[in-house]
Parts: structure tokens; sequence; C-alpha cells
């Protein structure tokens, strides 16, 4: 071929290209389905974020409630020293008469020996 | 020759879908019915799957066609296009309207195309050169190329000496007959710049036919 004989348009716009049959109809489904399946990841990773924010915001409430606002409990050992202590002194100040009758009503009980 | 759809309806559509039906070596026949932007905007705001599927019956053959001439694989056309399309569903809520539809979208199957080109250059450690030879040998041993047209190939071979950029010029201007301001808006390349790039490269590949 001379320089005189080239011509761009003799040559023209067709490309020598193939193209398989139906592929743009698979090519659509293919698309389609990874657009879905991106979309259900994003709706997974959207619902697993919001639950550990919650869960982290449940925890931070938790672990910053201020003490004093807690009710304080006596546990029942203290109750049963606060009330042994009591009747030591009750013992204490009872006179001789009040001893000797507490005496006599308890050697009854059957609970105390 | 009989008029298909496309041709009868070409004044409606704002760019030469022309191309597609004409430049293919085995004409697609199943063209669906083709949507304006404006509808696939509006379509795609309320239903973006409805939109994607408007913007792929649309677009899909001008594309495939321009990722093809870049990648020259069908396979790796294919790869790139499902990616392109992808990413039109990701990013068009994001669209600005700074340029039309079909520059967007001819944009993101140009940097998705050129993305693959350099993804090959890094795993075989090329150079320009040696890439362009890697896309030779998969222009010479497809399934899908018709090697009948000896004069067809060899002006696919000639484009392929070209730097991938001047290569993207000469396609656009060449195949899908865009402006010089379109292919601007697709590059970022300086309309003058395009005018030189695409001079020069229709003297090389006039050369290189010449000479082989």
């Amino acid at each position: 071929m001379s320089d005189k004989d080239f011509d761009f348009d003799k040559i023209g716009k067709a490309t020598p290209f193939i193209v398989p049959d139906d592929f743009y109809g698979n090519m659509q489904d293919k698309v389609m389905s990874k657009i879905r399946k991106e979309k259900r990841r994003k709706l997974n990773l959207r619902i697993l974020t919001i639950s550990t924010i919650s869960v982290a915001a449940m925890f931070g409430f938790m672990m910053f409630i201020p003490r004093d606002q807690q009710t304080s409990v006596k546990p029942l050992s203290e109750k049963i020293i606060v009330k042994t202590d009591n009747m030591d002194n009750s013992i204490r100040n009872m006179s001789n008469k009040e001893m000797d009758l507490w005496m006599q009503i308890n050697e009854s009980d059957i609970f105390i020996y | 020759m009989q008029r298909t759809w496309i041709e009868n309806n070409l004044k409606k559509t704002p760019f030469n879908f022309n191309l597609c039906t004409q430049f293919l070596s085995n004409p697609i026949n199943n063209h669906k019915k083709l949507y304006t932007e404006e509808q696939i905007l509006n379509t795609f705001a309320s239903n973006p799957e409805k939109g994607i599927k408007m913007i792929m019956d649309t677009y899909q053959c001008i594309i495939y066609n321009h990722i093809r001439r870049m990648v020259i694989s069908h396979q790796d056309a294919e790869d790139v296009m499902q990616e392109v399309f992808i990413n039109i569903y990701r990013y068009l809520p994001h669209f600005k309207k700074e340029s039309s539809l079909h520059t967007w979208i001819y944009k993101i199957a140009t940097n998705e195309s050129l993305r693959l080109i350099e993804k090959e250059k890094k795993r075989i450690k090329a150079n320009d050169g040696e890439s362009n030879e890697l896309l030779l040998d998969k222009l010479m041993s497809s399934d899908y190329v018709n090697y009948e047209d000896e004069l067809k190939i060899k002006f696919q071979k000639a484009i392929l000496e070209l730097p991938d950029k001047q290569r993207i010029v000469f396609n656009l201007r060449y195949y899908d007959e865009l402006t010089y301001e379109e292919i601007n808006g697709i590059t970022g390349i300086s309309v003058d710049s395009l005018k030189v790039n695409y001079h020069y490269a229709k003297d090389k590949i006039k050369s290189y036919i010449l000479n082989n």
C-alpha cells in the first residue's frame, strides 16, 4: 500500500472484536447480582454497627453510674453482728433479779442447749 | 441495508449511538429501549435498581466497545465493564452534573480500563513497551477476534503501538467521534493537546501500516 492509497475512511470504524451471544443480557444479570450482594453486606454492617454502639453505650452507662446514687444495702452478717452487740449490751445492763428471771425462762428452752 | 430501531431513532439520542451497531463485526440486535439522561437520573433517584438497568440498556454497548479497544481481551473487558457499572451505581447519587452523564460514564470506563492496564504492568513488572506487547499477544490469541480482515487486525496493531493516553484520545476521537471538548471532559487533557495528540497518533498509525 502506498502513501497515496492509504485512507482512514477505507479502513472504516469497524473493529475485529467479537462479542459472545447474549453477552449483554448475562452482563446485566451479573451486575445486578453484585449490586444486591453489596446492598445486603452494607445492611448487615449497619445492623452490626448499631448493635455494637448500643451495647457499648449501655456498658459505658453502667460503668459510670455515680456511687453515691447507689442504694446502700447492708449485708446480713452485719445485721446479725449489730443485733448481737445490742443483745450483749442488754445482758450487761440487766439487774441480778432480771438475770435470774431470764435464766429460769431459758432453762426450758430446748433451742438454746 | 435494513435500518435498525437504533438508526431509526438516532435523533432522539444525545450522542452518536449509531456507532454501536455499525462498528462491531457482529452487530448487536438485542438493543432495548433507549432513555434520555433526564429519564435515567429521575428514575435512579427514586429507584436505583431500575435506574442502573436503564443505564446499562443505554450505554452498555458503547462502553463495552470503548473498554474493549483499550484492554483488548474480551474477558478483561467484561471484568472492567462490571466494575464500571457497579461504580456508576455507587457514585451516581454524588453526581454533580458538572458534565453530562455520558461524559461521566466514559470517564469511569476510561479510568477503570487504565487501572487494569496499570495493574497488569505491575504484575509482570513491565514498562510501557512491554505492556503494549502483552496487549498485542492478547489481540493475536483471542477467541473473540475475527482474524479474517487482515487490514483491521493491522490497524489494531498500529493503535497498540501508541502510548496508553494517546490511544485513548485516538479511540475516542476516531471510533466514538467525540468532540475535543468531550474528550477534554473525560481525560482532563487540554483541547489543544488533544488535537496535537490525535494528529500525531494518525501519523504513527499510517506510518506503521505503510511500513508493515
